[in-house]
């Protein structure tokens, strides 16, 4: 990227030169001391906002010179001004100057002098053409701030907003760049701002730029210039073509790779949801309609351990997601071993029965849940490691939160798998299920397993309901939408098997994602369910059927 | 509790006029009756509804004690009766029947969806009773046994759109419609079409998409509307017409890959202060929604209405947020004085006589309109305004218009 203003050097001398003329006089002001502005400018500077949509740009083009310039009380004024029009806290009046709303009251927007007299107009909230501009404003700020990270994020603004920023000023800023991203971005901005320059060496170079620059908006910018010219040189058209082509493969694999990805990521949202069951349903073949409602309890159990840490450590606060994993998985536990002990354990071998009982047991949850918390949803603050995402590569963003559920699905599930096959007690919990009468006859506490069977199941669920809290809404009744897609993969699993669970929901996921995008989400859902028929028509006993003799 | 000592003395009271006097039917709804007039409160305090709807079952609650606290209606108190309908339709339509038959209720405030609306509309026409919904929604509809409280497209969704595609408004060109999939997401963007090819809108720069109901992984789609929007032919908004659930979980997910209101707005139908609840608004600052009404209004209506529910919602130890009022609401509160003034007018509860004295009064609004029912088709003339989200979980006014809008029942733009 860095050669797109290199040939210039060498061809046409003067071109260089008369660049950095141009420098100097548009940046001239930005580089002069100067004094401070006088109230009255910038009395008028906010008003002109205030009143007239057509100024925008002129007004905002002055702050950002007070702000970059050299007299420091401007540059605080200027970055209170573009702070309190983004919060929404400057109050144009009908009469008397324009003012500040701050915390202790309000004061004057070019002074910072407290106001006495009472002021009951609303802040001017900004339309959406006055937000992109403060935004572009904000991000030319920053192009020369000491951290780096916001000097990237400032540099990505201006190549996204190429066509309202302050070119002069970006020129100085990439002057001073010394980071490659930075160096990289701006060039980029500016290679989209010179399609339009006069001279064909100039477009072909920028041309060229963008190829390398792989996105969606490269993509259409180019499209557009190939329908706006058809009259174009060959030596354009060539550098088109390939630039084009260039983009699509790169968009491609992206489109390829964030398809795989968010298959992937259901899945395991799938796999959570339905783990619990499998147990639950596929071991001990209870049907368990509560289901959701542990899932519920466990949001809910993963809420209080937030709550608490917000009011008594809020240094830890972020943590609140790895504290509540064994908080939660205790209290469904526990609840799981109560309901197993007060009714299930009477109904086993009589599914009709379980089914109502289960059923009335959710309803019971999700009503008592409501009398506790209320019916509304309640609210998490997204751990900061967890907000955002990432782009791995053009047109693949991946987002923290699914990368999360994924990476804890596959450690449940490895722990619940290790627990059903490595251990003792996975050992018995099988023996139990697969031929009760004679693993009783050998001395194993068959009831006792049952029920710690039932908490682990309960448990486990307990751990989706921590999941979910960073990805659904929480309130009483989400449990119910999660219950008919785990009755889903554990049938098509398998009942019984692990392994038959992971592989259904992986399966579900990518065909639900591989749909969706081309026939859309409705489709995608009567696909899947419409997959699930013909399987379990073929293969009644699910994908990996238990070969037991009981 | 002196309200309580009252009410269950008048009960039964009721009991016992009744068990003499059997033959006596629409005991509560003849003007003659003595004990307490009954509205019905049809509003689902469980279910995916139950955090919109109990809203407004209590602001009903409470501005019938308003009523009865200076007098009540007529001579009478006002009693409601709360039904729970637990977000399933069908059940709408039996617990209407059950409120006007068995209950003699002189008029059913309730109903959040369409689908709810649609399933009650049978029942109270076969009875010839009233329902007043509180919802903006769908409109093509237009029945003499509902008072529709809030407006139809015309009067709301399309001045809306209509400020977003000028220059003010950032110049939208191009419209990504993603909604749930029933009929009021279907009907708005049939209509929205509509409109927007008559403004020169080609189809190449509309997408429309649906979702089942609850629908929460919208990783694909928030893809595909940053994919739609980096596509030539100017700036893309997306409409949004997606219900309950589904309105943070789209927002989530469009925070997490980065859309910002600067970028792409979203113009969200169905949201209201209560779907931003449990999210961190600060980076959907900006994103916009349009109503009769906002909380931010400054008018001495609105700080009068907002003081009462707090001291409400604090005497009564309920749930809510103290701090929140939506439209809804202010519909719902609107409607039951509505009733009441027409009840005075007409000197009757009877719903054909409350019916005529309705037509063309006018009633207070909170966001600073004197709305005004419509003289003949029963919608009432409402302010429209468009919200912007702001960092505190709440709508700052972005526009509002100079004045009441007439409903438009039937759409122009709908093609049969």
């Amino acid at each position: 990227m860095k050669s797109l203003f290199e040939p210039l050097r060498g061809t046409a001398r003067w071109r260089r030169w008369f660049q950095h003329l141009m420098l100097a006089c548009l940046c001239g002001p930005l580089l002069q001391a100067q004094a401070a502005m006088p109230a009255q400018e910038r009395s008028s500077i906010v008003a002109s906002i205030c009143t007239d949509p057509g100024s925008y740009r002129g007004a905002l083009d002055r702050i950002v010179q007070a702000v970059v310039g050299a007299s420091s009380e401007d540059a605080a004024w200027g970055k209170t001004l573009l702070e309190r029009l983004q919060a929404v806290a400057v109050i144009c009046r009908a009469q008397g100057a324009p003012v500040f709303k701050v915390d202790h009251g309000v004061v004057d927007a070019a002074t910072f002098e407290p106001v006495t007299e009472a002021v009951d107009e609303l802040p001017m909230v900004p339309t959406l053409v006055l937000a992109r501009l403060l935004k572009t404003s904000q991000a030319e700020i920053e192009l020369f701030s000491p951290d780096v990270l916001i000097r990237r994020a400032a540099a990505q603004r201006m190549s996204q907003a190429y066509a309202q920023i302050n070119e002069p000023l970006v020129r100085l800023a990439l002057s001073k760049a010394a980071d490659p991203e930075v160096i990289a971005t701006l060039e980029l901005a500016l290679a989209k701002r010179s399609l339009a320059s006069g001279s064909v060496e100039v477009r072909v170079e920028a041309i060229r730029a963008m190829g390398k620059a792989p996105s969606e908006s490269t993509r259409s910018l180019l499209q557009k210039y190939q329908e706006d010219r058809p009259d174009m040189s060959a030596g354009e058209r060539a550098a088109l073509t390939q630039s084009l082509s260039q983009i699509d493969r790169a968009l491609e694999v992206g489109k390829a790779a964030s398809i795989f990805f968010s298959g992937l990521s259901y899945a395991g949202v799938l796999l959570i949801t339905a783990l619990g069951l499998s147990i639950v349903f596929g071991l001990l073949g209870v049907i368990n309609l509560a289901h959701g409602e542990f899932i519920m309890i466990g949001a809910y159990a993963t809420y209080v351990v937030e709550k608490w840490l917000q009011a008594h450590a809020p240094g830890w606060f972020d943590a609140y997601v790895f504290l509540a994993i064994p908080f939660a998985f205790l209290v469904c536990a526990l609840i799981g071993i109560v309901l197993e002990m007060t009714i299930i354990r009477h109904l086993y071998k009589r599914p009709l029965e379980t089914l109502l009982a289960t059923w009335a047991v959710s309803i019971a949850l999700i009503k008592l849940v409501q009398i506790l918390f209320g019916s509304q949803n309640v609210e998490f603050i997204t751990p900061s490691f967890l907000q955002g995402g990432v782009q791995l590569y053009p047109g693949f963003f991946v987002t923290w939160n699914r990368v999360f559920a994924i990476a804890l699905g596959l450690v449940i599930f490895a722990t619940a798998y290790a627990l059903i096959r490595q251990t003792r007690f996975g050992l018995l919990i099988r023996a139990t299920t697969q031929r009760r009468d004679t693993a009783r006859a050998l001395g194993i506490p068959a009831s006792s397993i049952d029920r710690l069977a039932f908490g682990l199941g309960s448990g486990l669920a307990g751990l989706a309901g921590v999941v979910l809290t960073q990805i659904a809404s929480v309130n009483p009744s989400m449990g119910t939408g999660f219950v008919i897609d785990a009755f889903m993969v554990v049938v098509l699993g398998g009942a019984g098997s692990l392994v038959g669970t992971a592989v259904s929901s992986l399966i579900l996921g990518e065909v639900n994602q591989l749909i969706e995008p081309f026939h859309g989400a409705v489709a995608a859902k009567v696909a899947v369910l419409l997959l699930i028929v013909l399987i379990i028509q073929r293969r009644p006993q699910g994908l990996f059927a238990l070969k037991t003799r009981g | 509790m002196k309200r309580r000592n009252f009410l269950s003395a008048v009960g039964s009271g009721v009991v016992a006029v009744s068990a003499g006097n059997l033959s006596q039917t629409a005991l509560a709804a003849t003007p003659s009756g003595s004990g307490p007039v009954k509205l019905g409160l049809l509003f689902s305090q469980s279910g995916a509804m139950a955090n919109n709807e109990s809203l407004l079952k209590d602001i009903s609650l409470m501005t019938i004690d308003q009523i009865n606290a200076k007098g009540g209606v007529m001579g009478r108190k006002v009693e409601g009766v709360v039904v729970d309908p637990a977000s399933d339709w069908p059940m709408y339509a039996q617990m209407s029947k059950q409120l006007i038959l068995s209950e003699k209720v002189a008029a059913i405030f309730g109903c959040w969806t369409s689908v709810s609306r649609k399933s009650v509309l049978p029942v109270v026409e076969a009875q010839d009773s009233l329902l007043f919904y509180p919802l903006h929604f769908e409109g093509e509809e237009q029945s003499k046994n509902v008072v529709y409280l809030n407006s139809p497209p015309s009067s709301s969704v399309l001045p809306a759109v209509e400020y977003l595609m000028t220059p003010q408004g950032g110049e939208a060109k191009r419209f990504f419609m993603l909604g749930s999939d029933y009929v009021w997401p279907r009907t708005i963007n049939k209509m929205l079409k509509g409109y927007l090819t008559t403004k020169g809108v080609p189809n190449s720069a509309i997408r429309e998409q649906y979702v089942p109901f609850s629908h929460s992984n919208f990783q694909s789609i928030v893809r595909d509307i940053k994919a739609f929007a980096a596509q030539p032919g100017g700036q893309a908004i997306v409409v949004l017409t997606v219900v309950g659930d589904s309105i943070p979980a789209m927002f989530k997910e469009a925070i997490n890959q980065g859309i910002r209101a600067t970028d792409i707005p979203i113009l969200g139908l169905d949201v209201v202060d209560s779907d931003l609840e449990g999210l961190d608004t600060a980076p959907l600052t900006g994103h916009l929604s349009c109503w009769c009404y906002f909380q931010n209004v400054d008018t001495p209506a609105n700080r009068q209405l907002k003081s009462d529910w707090a001291s409400y919602v604090k005497a009564k130890q309920l749930k809510h947020r103290p701090d929140m009022v939506i439209d809804p609401m202010v519909s719902t509160v609107m409607g039951i004085q509505l009733w009441a003034q027409a009840v005075t007018k007409a000197k009757s509860f009877e719903p054909a006589a409350v019916r005529k004295a309705m037509a063309g009064m006018t009633v207070a609004d909170p966001a600073g309109y004197v709305a005004k029912m419509d003289a003949t088709n029963q919608y009432l003339w409402r302010g429209t305004m468009i919200g912007s989200i702001n960092a505190k979980q709440g709508f700052d006014i972005l526009w509002k218009s100079k004045d009441i809008v007439a409903p438009v029942p039937y759409s122009p733009f709908v093609k049969a």
